[in-house]
Formats: structure tokens, C-alpha cells, sequence
């Protein structure tokens, strides 16, 4: 689970003036669709940027799992109670090692990757960001040079409808924001929602 | 994606009979289901041979796998079936016939039966390892399970693969430590094998063999049957474990120092052995690269200087003992001795002294779970020389060696040598990963694998061709020293075991014979380890014609 003051620290550290409601600044207008009420999101406490992630989908009520690269316990101890037991979609900004652990486990129970931005290190500094998945709200693309990008990112995930249809698929994007100002990555980041797999 | 040689209105007919057999929800057609059969880890990933997928079908009781077989003789369906798929770095879910249909087994998925006092248990195809040990922690039985490492895969997939793992002698080879199957065959008939053929056995999952001839090898590596139940024994759960790891100065002592540790463990005395080398933590330095990288290569007394001018010792092995707190100190006591006996100047660190059952905290804190019966995920953390890009995965490239120092030393020269002036992928330490400090792995109770592994890639096609033209060329080094692989991911099958030539490829006659007199449509697993359908088999009578070009 979280430690706020792991979040009070880095989250300032890195953003201090990050506001945590940004759907106004994004453009964002209430759907009507019902959205994706997650479960869980996960963070990888080894990169900053998933602490603010953190930061933010916890402001909203979403409970946090912090791993340190590693999704066994998560999977042991948790996700494997959760999934057996109903929906219980879960969204995370993690290494893409990560990812590919829990898209293996969740495909082995009817669940699937219902959105991934991966997000790569540029030699700029900058970052690469290629979303794929459902279908994203007008506007949200626009929105990366309002917010730090994991801001951008929790905001993305809270956008996904609760029911997803095969027809909602988008193509990837590929746009660039300024760096989150954390050190160089061992691997991609990847910001992802998990869910039962979408319907006909 | 049809099958080959299947047009459309007979795959149509054949997914409504699937769909009747294991109703609709469990047939799986869409672009986005099938895609998720692809091999993770195909190094043939954007070439030509890059193994697609037509269809899933996930049945729930043998009755249906049995229905299934059938619609796939009278559709002539190829299929392929999983236990949980998750066998990365060796071929994970897809077929080794491109254009297959997955018969996935991942629903059925009960622990039949676990016995802690006369220590097995009985499985079906879809239980993982994390479900067999947790079903035996929260039940409090006394037995561990011996798993790969990751350990996401199951028993029953491991095992038909010949996979292994790491805790206490034969239980490492997961085929070996089987015991009993139950199995559809090609024509839809239920057997059941060694004392399960006698109605009410009550040793089915303890006395291998029955009576007659045993075909359970028959159903491991091949496409003999769908296997729908199987046992396994179990490592009874000790009271102890400790470690410790000698230290061996000279290259050559690894001869000595092997002697003495197969003589401890074939007399039961230890447990694996975990050989490494203290100089693979320098080996990117420029003056030890200098040596490895010599076109004339390097020498024995070469590698002892590089070892002496860095104080550190050429070998090292982790020495494992389980038992009571008492047995496991004489045990220990007794290697050491042995072991000082044999190399003089050896030196020893002790390690570890743990008692049984751990707390979740202890467990948290063990280095290798693996070796401890622990299944854990922690293998995808972070990146490898083989596996620079985690989710692009590695294929591992396994010859069997003999278990003696003097083979491994034979090994380190012959590959690397053999690899001298290839264009090799970049990774850490060095193109090239053969040097004179690997050491050999030791997941066989009685023979050494000696591994290496080599970087897959979802968006470098190139790489994976130059990798895939290197382990062509390892399979063949292999065989010509007397070494052949124990596993290898379907793009390798047949190069491997075309290298199991004696008598004129006498042994793949053979269970060619076999396997055209039991599924003369050669629908169950075309292709798996060299064995066509006959059908397909234009080369030589032996393989089919594009391999011609191989």
C-alpha cells in the first residue's frame, strides 16, 4: 500500500503545482457513458513519475499497490482473490516488465489490456507517448502540455467507459511531452487499465 | 488466418462443432483473443516463419476435450493443445504448424488430490504452480512443490516439456518425477496409464509403471495425446536447510570440484548444486576483455593470472543441504571436507541455516524461492543480457553436456570458438556470451545443461534472424561434439532433432510409425519436436518440403 509521506515528498518534488481535479484543464466533459470505476492502481515506487501517478488516482477515491518491480505478491496475494471474485478492473503506471507479467496473468481469466500508453525516453530528454486501446475523449490528446504527463496519464484512466466494445478501439498516437524531470529508465513506462475483455 | 490446406467453409463447420462441444463463450475467433496465443517470445517475430494462430478452443471436462478431438479429425483441424501456455523462451502457446488451432486447457484446473504423507499429487492440465502451492499452504500439507523459475507456468505443461527446476534430486526433472497420466488419444479414446489402466488403482500416482511396455514418454515433447490428468511426486517438506559455497582458485580445479559434488549429490547427501564464477563480476573490464577477445583465444594459465590479479577465485558452487538442524550440519560438515580434501586451496563461505515452515517475511527475503519451492515472478525484473527488453523475451539455446568439469571447459571453447568472427547481437559482458567463466547449469539430476540465451525482439526483425542463424549453428557444433538439446523453442525443433541422425534417423522413423498408426490425420500437435503428419512429410519421408531450405 501507499506511504503518503513517499508521496507528500517526491509528488511535490516533481510537480509542485500539479493540480489534482484536472478534467476542467484538460477539456474534459462528463460522458455518458458510465466510467470505469477501478479497483486498484499500481505504481512502480521506483520511478517518480508513479508516485505522482499515484498521487493523483488516489485523490479520487482509487486505492494504490506499490511494487518494486516485481507483481508476485500483487498477484499472490491480491489480484488473484480480486479477479476470482468479480470485474475488479485495475489500472497502473509500471515498467513495461511489469505489464507483461499481469497481461499474461489477467489474459488466463478472461481479462485483457483495455488501454496502454507506453511512454519512452527520449535522447532529448523528452518523452514519446503511444496510446492504444479504447476509445480516448475528445480534447484528451490536446491536454499533455496543460499537466505533467503521469497527471495526463491518471487522467486518461479515468476517462475509460465501464462497459467496453470492441467498436470503441483507437489507433495509437504518437506525441511527445516535456520530461517529468526523473532519472533515466531501465525500461519503457506504460500506463494501463486492465478489465474483463470488451464486448462484441 | 485459415489452417493450411482448410478452406473456409470446412473452418467454418469445424468452429460450429467446437462451439457446440465447448459452447460458444469458449471458442475464441476474434483478432484480439487469437492474438494473445502468439508466442511471446517467437524469435521468428516479423519473418516469414512467424507462427499465427486461427482459433482458440478452452474446454471444461475431458468429455469435451474428447468431443473437440473428434470435430478435429472430421474437419481435419490441426490442434494444438496448452496446458497454461506460459512456457516462454521455449515456444509458449503457439503451434509449431502456423495456422493451428490452440486447444487450451487452462479451465480445467483442479487439484484432484494431494497426499502429505505418502507425498504426490494428482493435477489437471490448467493448475499452475502458484495453485498447487497454495492449495498445500492453505491446507498446511507437509510436501513443496519443485517449480520452474518463473514459476507462472504449471506441472503438467513443465513436465511435458521436459522442464526442471531447482529443489531436491529426481524432483528437478519434472517428467521424471511424474507419475500417471490420464490421456485423450487422436481418435478421441480416454486411457490411462501405469496403474491407472487397473479400474480403482489405488497407486496410480505412486508406482510408475503398471505392467508392459510404458508409453508415458510417448505423450511428453510430442503429439500423442491430449493429456488430461497426471501425477506427480512430491519433495516431502524438510525441517531444515543450509548453505554454504566453496570457493575453487584455478580454472582447472572445476575437474576435481565436480567430482566431488556429483559424488555428494548421487549419494544424497546434497542438493543442487549452483556452480558460478567470482570472474564473471569483472568481465567487462578492458584488460580481462582483451584476453577473451583474442582471435587465438585463451588459455588455461591465462584466465588463473586474470583470476590471481583480481583475487578472486575462478569457481565457485553453492553447497545445498536439507534435512534436520542436525543431519544438515554433518551433512555439510562432511562436504567441506570432501571438498578441502580434493582441492587443497579451496576456501569456503557458510551461508544460510533456516528452519521450516518460513514467515511470509522470510520467505520475502530468500535469494533463489526457486530452490526453496517457492514460485515467484521476480525473473522479469529488470533487464538481462539475454533479455535486454523483458517483454520481447530471449530463446534459450540448451545442449546437454556430460557431468564432469572437463566437458564444461571443452564447452566454453567449442562455442565460443564456434562463434568467433559471427556478427553477434550487443549485449553486457560482451557479444559473444560464451567465455571461460560460464559455468554449467544443474537442473538435471545427472547431466549439466550448459545454457545460453539470446535476445528475441518485436521490432528488430533483423536481430532475430541473425539469432535465429546463430543457435542453427550452436545446434550443429552441439552435435558435432556429442551434445545434443533437451528443449528448444518450435523454430529449432527441427534442426534439433534432425541432429538425432544414428542409424538414419532411425528413433524419428520409429515414432513416425507410432504417430501414423494413432492419428493417421496428424491433427494433434503437427509438427511438435520433428514429428509430421504424414501428409506433410515430403522431404526424405521425413519433413515437410520447406524445410529443404533450411
Amino acid at each position: 500500500m501507499t506511504n503518503r509521506r513517499e508521496f507528500i515528498q517526491r509528488g511535490v518534488a516533481l510537480s509542485a503545482a500539479a493540480p489534482l481535479a484536472i478534467g476542467p484543464t484538460l477539456g474534459l466533459t462528463a460522458q455518458a457513458r458510465p466510467r470505469l470505476r477501478p479497483t486498484l492502481a499500481v505504481y512502480d515506487r521506483g520511478y517518480a513519475e508513479g508516485l505522482l501517478f499515484a498521487r493523483s488516482v488516489e485523490a479520487h477515491g482509487i486505492a494504490t499497490h506499490a511494487i518494486d518491480g516485481d507483481v508476485t505478491a500483487l498477484w499472490y496475494d491480491t489480484l488473484y482473490h480480486s479477479w476470482n471474485a468479480g470485474a475488479s478492473p485495475i489500472v497502473g503506471l509500471t515498467g513495461a516488465s511489469a505489464l507483461f507479467c499481469l497481461e499474461q496473468l489477467a489474459w488466463k481469466v478472461e481479462r485483457r489490456v483495455v488501454l496502454r500508453t507506453e511512454h519512452r525516453q527520449r535522447d532529448d530528454g523528452r518523452i514519446d507517448h503511444q496510446l492504444s486501446g479504447a476509445a480516448a475523449p475528445p480534447g484528451l490528446l490536446a491536454g499533455l502540455d496543460k499537466v505533467a504527463w503521469p497527471l495526463w496519464s491518471a487522467a486518461a484512466i479515468r476517462q475509460l467507459p465501464a462497459t467496453l466494445r470492441r467498436a470503441d478501439a483507437f489507433r495509437a498516437h504518437a506525441i511527445t511531452s516535456a520530461s517529468a524531470g526523473s532519472k533515466p529508465w531501465e525500461e519503457p513506462l506504460i500506463t494501463w487499465a486492465i478489465t474483463v475483455k470488451p464486448l462484441a | 488466418m485459415l489452417p493450411p490446406g482448410v478452406s473456409a467453409e470446412e473452418f467454418a463447420a469445424a468452429t460450429a462443432a467446437f462451439k457446440e462441444a465447448v459452447g460458444e463463450a469458449h471458442v475464441y475467433t476474434s483478432p484480439e483473443d487469437v492474438a494473445l496465443y502468439q508466442d511471446a517470445y517467437d524469435v521468428l517475430w516479423g519473418l516469414p516463419g512467424q507462427r499465427q494462430v486461427s482459433a482458440g478452443v478452452a474446454p471444461t471436462s475431458v468429455e469435451q476435450v474428447q468431443k473437440v478431438v473428434l470435430a478435429a479429425n472430421r474437419h481435419r483441424i490441426p490442434i494444438y493443445p496448452i496446458s497454461t501456455g506460459m512456457d516462454l523462451g521455449y515456444g509458449g502457446s503457439a503451434p509449431n504448424l502456423s495456422g493451428g488451432v490452440v486447444l487450451d486447457l487452462k479451465l480445467m484446473n483442479r487439484i484432484i488430490e494431494v497426499d502429505d504423507k505418502r507425498h504426490f499429487a494428482i493435477v489437471e492440465p490448467g493448475v499452475s504452480y502458484f495453485d498447487l502451492y497454495r492449495h498445500i499452504q492453505d491446507r498446511g500439507l507437509k510436501v513443496w512443490i519443485d517449480g520452474p523459475d518463473p514459476g507462472w507456468g504449471g506441472p503438467m505443461g513443465n513436465s511435458l516439456d521436459h522442464g526442471v527446476g531447482d529443489t531436491w534430486g529426481g524432483y528437478r526433472d519434472h517428467f521424471y518425477s511424474h507419475c500417471g497420466m490420464e490421456v485423450v488419444l487422436p481418435n478421441g479414446e480416454l486411457i490411462r496409464t501405469g496403474m491407472g489402466a487397473l479400474p480403482n488403482a489405488k497407486t496410480w500416482a505412486e508406482y510408475h509403471y503398471g505392467v508392459g511396455p510404458y508409453v508415458d514418454g510417448l505423450f511428453a515433447q510430442s503429439g500423442f495425446g491430449v493429456v488430461t490428468k497426471m501425477g506427480f511426486h512430491l519433495f516431502p517438506a524438510p525441517e531444515a536447510y543450509r548453505s554454504a559455497t566453496v570457493f575453487a582458485p584455478k580454472r582447472l580445479d572445476l575437474i576435481p570440484l565436480v567430482e566431488q559434488m556429483n559424488y555428494l549429490e548421487h549419494a544424497g547427501i546434497i542438493a543442487q548444486p549452483q556452480y558460478g564464477s567470482p570472474m564473471r563480476a569483472v568481465v567487462n573490464q578492458a584488460a580481462v576483455q582483451a584476453v577473451l577477445n583474442n582471435p587465438a583465444g585463451w588459455t588455461d594459465s591465462e584466465i588463473d593470472e586474470l583470476a590471481a590479479e583480481h583475487q578472486l577465485a575462478s569457481w565457485s558452487c553453492q553447497i545445498q543441504v536439507f534435512g534436520s538442524p542436525e543431519t544438515t550440519l554433518a551433512n555439510l560438515n562432511y562436504a567441506k571436507q570432501r571438498l578441502q580434501a580434493a582441492i587443497p586451496a579451496a576456501t569456503f563461505k557458510d551461508g544460510v541455516f533456516q528452519r521450516f515452515p518460513l514467515t511470509s517475511e522470510q520467505k520475502a527475503q530468500v535469494p533463489h524461492k526457486p530452490s526453496l519451492g517457492i514460485p515467484n515472478l521476480e525473473a522479469f525484473r529488470g533487464r538481462t543480457p539475454e533479455s535486454p527488453a523483458p517483454p520481447d523475451g530471449h530463446v534459450w539455446f540448451s545442449p546437454v553436456i556430460p557431468k564432469n568439469g572437463e566437458s564444461v571447459l571443452e564447452a566454453q571453447r567449442a562455442f565460443s570458438d564456434a562463434l568467433r568472427g559471427v556478427d553477434l547481437p550487443t549485449r553486457e559482458g560482451g557479444n559473444n556470451p560464451y567465455t571461460p567463466f560460464n559455468a554449467p547449469s544443474t537442473w538435471m539430476f545427472r547431466a549439466f545443461v550448459f545454457l545460453s540465451g539470446w535476445p528475441a525482439s518485436k521490432s528488430n526483425p533483423q536481430q532475430n534472424k541473425q539469432v535465429y542463424d546463430i543457435i542453427l549453428k550452436l545446434i550443429q557444433v552441439a552435435a558435432d561434439h556429442g551434445w545434443g538439446e533437451y528443449r528448444t523453442p518450435p523454430a529449432f525443433q527441427d534442426a534439433v532433432v534432425k541432429a538425432y541422425s544414428f542409424n538414419n534417423h532411425a528413433l524419428l522413423r520409429y515414432q513416425q510409425l507410432l504417430k501414423d498408426a494413432t492419428d493417421p490425420n496428424g491433427i494433434l500437435s503437427a509438427g511438435r519436436y520433428g514429428l509430421w503428419p504424414k501428409h506433410m512429410r515430403q522431404l526424405d519421408g521425413l519433413w515437410p518440403a520447406y524445410l529443404a531450405k533450411t
